[in-house]
Formats: structure tokens, sequence, C-alpha cells
């Protein structure tokens, strides 16, 4: 299948190199989308161990 | 008796004819010249031709519709058709809007060579500000971005999503304002409601293009509308 875009309302097909630019802008955003879910899943897995620890401190001097 | 028609002028006497002698018209016509036509014979016209006028010579308050654009798995929509000198706004109605890919966002992009190439350098900025489920107000946006980014995120469960977009070229300073409004629903209940503007600071934009962050645009229809100066 090839690509297409509308132009003032024509569809016109992409060029062949227009196709490949295409299709590595596709594999870039998926791995700059990747790497973003991995910060942020990163960063809610320290968020978590955080909160767990300062729940076993206050515990421990029973504060909670 | 022969009969000599006057020279020059009319067999019949002024104010004459009424409608009741004219040739019966088709429904929904008006009677003119199209555009092109030349000089001739007044003519049935359908909306199409009345538009054509309309949209060659606009007269104040109206708005002529440009061109419709219309997704069919589209990587874009692009529109070519500025006309800086008889145009001060473009207004853009995008309605219906489906991603391929689960809250893709809404990304414009501007041309000063007539859609020959767009600008992906950092030339762009915005402010958004949007509300998520239930009542949480969040803002972003920046200076220094390749893009304009529309919305945040457009789930592809729905096609109710809308964007409408005011564009603003300003030829004497080389200058391009986008003010845009959009309400668009992503999947997991985030309602983005989007409001903010975006200055182009390289030359007067002839050319826009709308795309998704990524994948296609299933459907959507982006009409173009021009507001005379």
């Amino acid at each position: 299948m090839s690509l297409t875009r509308n132009v003032n309302g024509v569809d016109v097909e992409l060029t062949p190199e227009e196709e490949v630019e295409w299709e590595n802008q596709q594999i870039l955003d998926a791995a700059a989308a990747a790497e973003m879910q991995a910060e942020q899943a990163a960063k809610e897995a320290k968020e978590a161990a955080l909160r767990e620890a300062l729940e076993l401190f206050a515990k421990e001097r029973g504060l909670l | 008796m022969p009969y000599f028609p006057p020279v020059g002028g009319s067999i019949l006497p002024a104010n004459s004819i009424d409608n009741t002698v004219l040739a019966d018209m088709i429904a929904a016509r008006i009677k003119g010249r199209a555009l092109g036509a030349g000089l001739g014979d007044p003519q049935d016209l359908t909306g199409a031709q009345i538009a054509a006028i309309l949209n060659a010579d606009p007269g104040p308050g109206a708005y002529p519709l440009l061109a419709t654009l219309v997704a069919a798995n589209s990587t874009s929509l692009d529109f070519t058709l500025f006309d800086n000198a008889k145009f001060g706004k473009y207004v853009i109605d995008f309605v219906g809007i489906k991603p391929t890919v689960d809250n893709a966002q809404a990304y414009l992009r501007f041309s000063s060579n007539g859609g020959a190439s767009y600008d992906a350098t950092l030339n762009y900025g915005a402010m958004n500000v949007y509300g998520t489920v239930p009542n949480t107000v969040n803002g972003s946006g920046g200076w220094g971005v390749d893009c304009i980014t529309l919305t945040p995120g457009i789930g592809n469960t729905w096609t109710y999503n809308v964007i409408k977009i005011e564009i603003v070229v300003d030829t004497v300073n080389g200058k391009t304002a986008a003010l845009y409004h959009c309400g668009s629903l992503a999947s997991g209940g985030t309602f983005y409601n989007t409001r903010g503007s975006a200055w182009w600071v390289a030359a007067a934009a002839n050319a826009f293009r709308l795309f998704p962050s990524s994948g296609l645009f299933v459907l959507g229809t982006a009409r173009v509308y021009g507001v005379p100066k």
C-alpha cells in the first residue's frame, strides 16, 4: 500500500524518498516514546521505593 | 404593416417583462453568469458556480471555502492555496479526527515556499492550557520547538475530536500567528481542551501542514476558509 497525503483536497502519493523519510520518522518517534515511557516508569518506581522507605522509617519510630 | 425594431434598443418597453414570462427554472438555481463564461446570455447557476464567483470576488462578510481536505489514512493534510494579498486570515475547521495510533498528537507546521518544504526547525512556540478528568488544569508550552502541538492526545476510538485554527499572516513583517482551540478525548478518559497561540518567526507563511505525531490520520475533514482583508 502506498502512502498518500491530501493536498488541497486531492490525494497525492508520497515519492519513494518521502516514504522512506516518513518510515524513518515513525521509528524515531516510536523510540522517543518508548524512552519517555521508560523514564516515567523509572521515576514512578523510584517514588514508590522512597515512599516505602519513609513508611518503614516512620513505623520503626512509632510515628505510624 | 412591417415592424422595424429601434436600432440599438429593445423592441419591448422597459419594465414590461415579469418572471412569469421567463422560461421555467430548475429549483435551487440563481440567474447570473458563470465565472469565466465571458460575455453572453444569463445562465441558471448551480451552487458550485455561485461559490466559484464568491470565492473569486468575496464581498465583505463572506468567508469563501478555499479547500476541503479529507483524510483517508493520510500522512498529512496540506494546504498551499494561500492568497495573502486577498486574505488577512485563514480559518480551519478540522473535525471528525481519528488517528491510527491511539493518543497521537496533532501537529501543525508552516511553509514559506508554497509547500515545497515545511519548516521542521526550532522556529515555533506554543502555549497550551488543558483540562484532565475530573477537574485538574494543566499548562505546558514554550519557545523553540519544531512544530505546534495542537492537542496532547487524540484517542482513536472516537471521531468527534475537533480543532479550530485561525492563522494570521503578517506579510509586512514576515510573521505568522496561529490561534487554536481543541477538544479531544484521549483513551483513558483524559479530555484535552487546549487553547494556545504560536508564532513562527521566519517568514510569511503561504502553506500549512496538519499531521499526527505518529502514524496516519484515518479520518478527519479540514475545511479551510479565507477571511478577506
